[in-house]
C-alpha cells in the first residue's frame, strides 16, 4: 500500500485536447479522488496549441478540478529547437546535437527541474510523461532512479533518438499504455537498457464515460436512421482520406443507404461533398454518447494510436469498432477481447460494414465482449492500482 | 504413494460453491509442492480437468470413469475398488463425501487407505428439519455415509474444529483419525488498494441465499430494524443492504416485497449470482460485511471479507468465530435487536487503509498452500500408521 504522495510532470495542465496531457490530467483527478494526496508540476505555458516559451500563468500553486498544482516558469531559449525543426522541415540528417537541442529546448524548466530535487524520494512517486517532450527527459535525467517515465511511445523518429534510450535508462519505473507499446520497446531498447524495459508495467489508461448532464440530441441537430460513426479529429495522420475512400468505395459496390458520421474537430476539407458522409464537428459529451450509441459501429483506420480511448468509449456504449489491422495497438485490442473487428483493405472494410449490419447478434456480442474487457482492465481502480503496485516494488538498477 | 483423488465433484454444481473452491485449490496447490507422490483422478469425462491448471492436468492421471457417470453407490464403489486394484493405489481421497450428488465407494479388503473431507454435517445437526424437507431415501442414504465414514474410513478430515466435534457428537465417532485443514481465500480477495473510494462506501454486503440456514428473513428484519432504531444517526440513512446469491424470480418477487412492507423499497437490492470478479470489488467496496448464517461448516465468506479488509458483522454460531477470531462483531442469530445492534457497531469500525490492512493480514492465517501442505503430511502419516490423535491445524484468534 502506497504511503506516499504522487508528483506527475507534465507541460501542460489546462482543459484542452491531447492524448498525454488529458491522461496526466485523469491520472491526477483519479489519484487524488482515491484519497491519494496528489500535486502537479507543470509549466506556465498556456497550452501545446500556443508558444512553449511563454510565460501565459504566473508562476505558483493553483487549484485544478481539486488537484493541487504547481507552476513554474519556461525556459526561454527557442532558436536551437526551432533550427531542427527547420532541419526535419527540410528532410536533412540530424546530428546527435540536433536531437539533443529536440529535447532540450523545447518545452522545457529548469526551474521546476530544480524543484523535483527538494522532494524527498521517501515521501514522493513522482511520474513524467510524456517522452516527446524535452521536460520530461530533463526531470528523469536530472535524478537517475527516482523519476517513473509514462512514455506513451509511437513508432515515429523520436522513438528512436539516443536520447529516448538515456531516458530509459535514468527511469525509475516505465509505465506502458499497451502491451504493443511494451513489446515495440523491447524490440529497440531490450538488448541496450535491459531489465527495466521488460519488466515495464502495461497499466493502461483509466477509461469510465463522463456523466453527461446536457440535452443528448438537441433540436437542429438530426441524425440519420443508420450509420456509422467516426469520432475523432478529422487528419490526414488519423487516415481520414483512406477512410472516406473506403467507404464510398463500399457505398458504390453495395448501393447502401447507410452514412458515415463525423464527430471531433480537424481538417473539415477531407470529407468529401456527399450526402453519405455527415459531419457534425464538436459535440458535446452527452451528444457525443447519444451518436455513438445510435450509431452501428464505429469505424476508425488510423494506424498510429497509442491507446484508443474513443474505441474503449465505444464498447462501454455498446458499439463495436472496425479498425485498421495496420495498426497494432487496436488490433491488439480487439483481438484480446473479440470485440470487433479489424481490415487490410477496402474489400475487408465493406464486408465487415455490411457484416455488422446483417448479423445483429453477433454485433451486441462483440460490443458485449468488449464492455467486459473495458470494465475489467480499463476501469480507473485497475488502472491505478497497477501504478500502485509496481510503486511497491524494488526498482531495477539504473546503469549510468 | 499413489493417490487416486475422486473428481466427481468436477461435474456438479458445487464446483462453483465453497466445496468446489477446496477442491480446486487443494488439489492444485498438491500438485505444486509435491515431487514426490503419484496422483490418479477419477473423472467422466476429460473436460472435468480443465478447471485446473496445465501443470495440474500434466500432473494428474486420469481414470476414466467408463460410460460417464455411474448411476449407484455400488456401481461407483465397484468401479472405484477396480481402479485401485489394476492401479495399485495406496490412498483414496473423497474431497467432497457428504454431498447428495456424488457417491461414497464402500472400501474393499485392500491395501489401500480411504479418506474423505467432511464439510458440514448440517443434515445431522439440523435432523428434524432435513427429515422433514429432504426425502426419506436421500436422508437415509445420507445416515448411510456417515456410518460409512465412521466404520470403514481410515481418515476423516474436517473443514473447521466446530465440523470435526459436530461429527464426532452426532456420529458417535471414536476421536482417532480425524484432522482439520481449514478453507482459505484465494490471494485475489485483498483491500481496496487506494485510502478512499470515489463515492465512499454505502452498502452492506450479504452473502445469502434461501436456504433457510442462511437466515435471509432475519437478516433482512434485522437491516429494518437498524434503521428504525438508528434513524437519527444520518452516517447510516443511505446505507443499503446488497444481496448476493442464486435467486429465482418468484423468490425475489417475495423479497423484494418483504422489504417494501418493512419500509426498505430502496434500500434492499438482490445481485443474483456474481462472477468472482465482481464479488471482490462488491467485497473491496463494501462499508462491511453481514453474515447471519445459523449454521456453517466454515463460512468461507466471512474470511473473504476479512481479506478484503472490511469489518465484519457475524452469527456466533458454529465454526464462524473460529475463523474471525476477534476480528468481527459477533451477534445471536436468533435475535433480531442484537443482529441490528452488532450491525451499527460494525458500521462504526474503522475502514482506513491502516484497519483494512490489519483484517487482510489476519485473513493470511489460512492459505491454500498451508492447507494442501497439511492434506498431503496427513495421507502421509496415514498410509505409514502414524495417525494417533487428532491432529488440527492451529489457528491462534489473537
Amino acid at each position: 500500500m502506497l504511503q506516499k504522495d504522487i508528483v506527475i510532470v507534465t507541460p501542460w495542465l489546462g482543459s484542452f485536447a491531447g492524448g498525454a496531457e488529458s491522461l496526466a490530467r485523469g491520472m491526477a483527478r483519479e489519484f487524488r479522488r482515491r484519497g491519494l494526496n496528489t500535486i502537479v508540476f507543470t509549466t506556465c505555458s498556456r497550452s501545446p496549441y500556443h508558444s512553449w516559451w511563454k510565460d501565459y500563468y504566473q508562476p505558483g500553486t493553483y487549484n485544478f478540478e481539486g488537484v493541487q498544482v504547481r507552476r513554474f516558469r519556461t525556459n526561454l531559449n527557442q532558436s536551437p529547437y526551432k533550427d531542427v525543426i527547420l532541419k526535419i522541415h527540410a528532410q536533412n540528417a540530424l546530428t546527435a546535437g540536433d536531437e539533443e537541442d529536440f529535447f532540450n529546448f523545447g518545452i522545457n524548466s529548469n526551474e521546476l527541474c530544480d524543484a523535483l530535487g527538494e522532494l524527498s524520494p521517501e515521501r514522493y512517486e513522482v511520474l513524467a510523461l510524456p517522452y516527446f517532450h524535452g521536460l520530461t527527459h530533463s526531470a528523469v535525467n536530472a535524478y537517475p532512479g527516482r523519476v517513473s517515465l509514462v512514455p506513451c511511445f509511437h513508432d515515429e523518429p523520436q522513438f528512436y533518438w539516443r536520447a529516448t534510450e538515456r531516458l530509459l535508462v535514468n527511469a525509475k519505473h516505465i509505465f506502458y499504455n499497451s502491451p504493443e507499446e511494451k513489446e515495440m520497446t523491447i524490440k529497440q531498447y531490450g538488448r541496450t537498457v535491459g531489465r527495466s524495459v521488460v519488466e515495464g508495467t502495461v497499466a493502461g489508461v483509466g477509461i469510465e464515460l463522463t456523466e453527461a448532464t446536457d440535452d443528448p440530441l438537441p433540436a437542429q441537430l438530426s441524425l440519420p436512421a443508420n450509420y456509422f460513426v467516426y469520432a475523432g479529429r478529422k487528419e490526414r495522420g488519423k487516415n481520414v482520406p483512406l477512410l472516406c475512400d473506403w467507404f464510398t468505395e463500399h457505398v458504390r459496390r453495395t448501393q447502401t443507404t447507410m452514412k458515415l458520421v463525423f464527430i471531433g474537430g480537424g481538417d473539415n476539407d477531407l470529407l468529401p461533398r456527399s450526402d453519405h458522409f455527415l459531419d457534425l464537428g464538436f459535440v458535446s459529451e452527452a451528444t457525443k454518447q447519444e451518436v455513438i450509441t445510435r450509431s452501428r459501429a464505429m469505424v476508425n483506420l488510423s494506424n498510429n494510436e497509442s491507446f484508443s480511448i474513443v474505441i474503449m468509449e465505444g464498447w462501454l456504449l455498446g458499439v463495436p469498432p472496425i479498425v485498421s489491422a495496420e495498426c497494432p495497438v487496436m488490433k491488439g485490442h480487439v483481438r484480446r477481447c473479440n470485440g470487433g473487428l479489424y481490415v487490410y483493405s477496402s474489400d475487408e472494410f465493406s464486408a465487415a460494414l455490411d457484416y455488422l449490419v446483417r448479423n445483429d447478434a453477433i454485433r451486441d456480442q462483440l460490443a458485449s465482449n468488449g464492455r467486459r474487457y473495458v470494465a475489467r482492465n480499463f476501469s480507473s481502480d485497475a488502472v491505478l492500482a497497477r501504478y500502485l503496485a509496481t510503486f511497491a516494488e524494488p526498482q531495477c538498477s539504473v546503469a549510468g | 504413494m499413489k493417490i487416486l483423488i475422486d473428481g466427481q465433484t468436477l461435474n456438479t454444481p458445487e464446483l462453483n460453491r465453497g466445496i468446489g473452491t477446496y477442491v480446486k485449490n487443494t488439489v492444485e496447490n498438491m500438485l505444486a509442492f509435491d515431487f514426490v507422490n503419484d496422483f490418479y483422478i477419477d473423472v467422466d469425462s476429460a473436460n472435468g480437468l480443465d478447471h485446473f491448471s496445465p501443470w495440474a492436468q500434466q500432473k494428474l492421471s486420469v481414470i476414466p470413469q467408463p460410460k460417464g457417470r455411474s448411476s449407484s453407490a455400488v456401481e461407483y464403489s465397484e468401479f472405484t475398488n477396480d481402479a485401485i486394484k489394476k492401479a495399485g493405489i495406496d490412498l483414496y481421497w473423497s474431497p467432497n463425501a457428504l454431498m447428495t450428488n456424488v457417491f461414497l465407494p464402500t472400501p474393499e479388503a485392500t491395501d489401500c487407505h480411504f479418506v474423505a473431507t467432511i464439510f458440514d454435517v448440517i443434515p445431522a445437526v439440523m435432523k428434524k428439519q432435513y427429515q422433514k424437507a429432504w426425502p426419506a431415501k436421500v436422508f437415509e442414504e445420507y445416515q448411510n455415509k456417515l456410518e460409512l465414514l465412521e466404520r470403514d474410513y481410515d481418515l476423516l478430515i474436517h473443514i473447521s474444529e466446530r465440523t470435526k466435534s459436530d461429527f464426532i457428537r452426532t456420529v458417535r465417532a471414536s476421536q482417532k483419525r480425524h484432522v482439520v485443514t481449514p478453507l482459505a481465500a484465494a490471494p485475489a480477495f485483498r483491500p481496496y488498494p487506494f485510502p478512499e473510494i470515489p463515492g465512499g462506501r454505502d452498502y452492506i454486503l450479504y452473502p445469502g441465499g434461501f436456504d433457510p440456514r442462511k437466515n435471509m428473513d432475519r437478516a433482512v428484519e434485522a437491516f429494518a430494524e437498524m434503521h428504525k432504531r438508528y434513524a437519527d444517526d444520518k452516517s447510516i440513512g443511505a446505507i443499503r443492504l446488497l444481496i448476493i446469491c442464486q435467486t429465482h424470480s418468484s423468490e425475489a418477487r417475495e423479497m423484494m416485497n418483504r422489504a417494501k412492507t418493512l419500509g426498505l423499497a430502496d434500500k434492499l437490492e438482490l445481485c443474483g449470482f456474481v462472477s468472482d470478479l465482481d464479488l471482490i470489488t462488491l467485497y473491496q467496496k463494501a462499508r462491511c460485511l453481514f453474515f447471519p448464517s445459523l449454521y456453517e461448516g466454515f463460512g468461507l465468506p466471512v474470511l473473504e471479507g476479512l481479506a478484503c479488509g472490511i469489518p465484519v458483522a457475524a452469527s456466533n454460531t458454529s465454526s464462524i468465530p473460529e475463523v474471525a477470531g476477534n476480528l468481527a462483531t459477533y451477534f445471536d442469530p436468533l435475535d433480531v435487536v442484537d443482529m441490528a445492534s452488532s450491525l451499527y457497531q460494525t458500521l462504526k469500525a474503522p475502514v482506513d487503509l491502516e484497519s483494512r490492512m490489519l483484517r487482510h493480514e489476519y485473513s493470511k492465517r489460512f492459505s491454500w498452500q498451508s492447507t494442501a501442505v497439511l492434506t498431503l503430511q496427513t495421507f502421509a502419516d496415514c498410509a505409514q500408521g502414524l495417525m494417533e490423535s487428532n491432529a488440527s491445524w492451529a489457528v491462534t484468534n489473537e
